[in-house]
């Protein structure tokens, strides 16, 4: 952590107090075994593919990507459009 | 280019975990299953911890691991899946307290009961003493400062995270998490 952040900007987890660190320390719970298996079984057979399966998971994950400057470009384009159609009517 | 506003997006998943939720989304079973592998017992802590008690248990991860299998297709390539599935069941487990509210009394005696008289397996397992303590305490502090100590300091999530788990603004986590600190401490010093 830079020395020179604010306090109010530093992250509590980066602190080394006794407290977080016996926390932190706790043992994991884990579940019975045959109980997690059971679960674990119940789950998976509920999986189901996006509608069109792994090449429609690529194409959103562009589409994701490309969304935000889609969406700005179409409301620029409007903008603009709204404006000429405006200065026409009044030139 | 200087007309384009850049926004801070979510933070990055880990690059493994940016793999699974690929596969996930393609509906691959093996993907879940070593998503299982390495969260289940990390996940059951939380819950267990949160929760307080065993009755109902198994049913909040049940619940929570089966929502993940049924939104496999729908999630977000972006998708943290840890932080993901603690909102699915913390969320689960906030239903249940809510309905619960009027039987507190009774929740706080089991927190009681558990450790001195009718010790669970987990009970008879613990290290020491220390960690007997700690686990009481945590189980005395209110949900709220119960659910922000867990995840930042038991399952080492950063305190962005555990805001968006906990649907909070950074600074609203921050406090909450000292007050629960000040809380802790008070707790572990009585006698």
């Amino acid at each position: 952590m830079s020395p020179d952040l604010h306090p109010h900007d530093r992250d509590d987890t980066q602190r080394a107090d006794p407290l977080t660190a016996a926390l932190g320390a706790l043992p994991e719970r884990p579940l019975d075994p045959v109980l997690a298996e059971r679960i674990r079984l119940r789950a998976r057979i509920s999986i189901r593919p996006d509608r069109h399966g792994a090449l429609s998971s690529r194409a959103a994950w562009a589409w994701y990507r490309v969304e935000p400057v889609v969406t700005a470009g179409v409301v620029v384009g409007f903008l603009v459009w709204t404006f000429d159609a405006i200065a026409i009517l009044f030139s | 280019m200087h007309f384009l506003v850049v926004h801070e997006g979510p933070p990055s998943p880990p690059p493994e975990d940016a793999r699974l939720v690929e596969r996930l989304r393609a509906g691959d079973v093996q993907a879940f299953d070593v998503l299982y592998r390495r969260y289940e017992r990390r996940l059951a802590g939380f819950v267990a911890r949160l929760h307080g008690r065993r009755e109902g248990l198994e049913d909040v991860l049940q619940e929570t691991w089966l929502r993940l299998a049924q939104n496999a297709g729908r999630l977000r390539p972006d998708t943290q899946l840890l932080p993901w599935l603690f909102t699915v069941a913390r969320n689960l487990v906030i239903g249940r307290h809510r309905w619960r509210i009027l039987d507190a009394d009774r929740l706080f005696a089991w927190s009681r009961m558990t450790a001195a008289d009718n010790p669970t397996p987990f009970d008879l397992h613990l290290a020491s003493e220390a960690e007997r303590r700690l686990e009481l305490a945590l189980l005395e502090l209110p949900l709220k400062y119960r659910e922000v100590l867990l995840l930042v300091a038991v399952e080492g999530l950063s305190q962005k995270d555990a805001a968006a788990v906990l649907d909070l603004t950074h600074d609203a986590a921050r406090q909450r998490l000292a007050r629960a600190r000040q809380m802790m401490q008070t707790l572990l010093e009585a006698p």
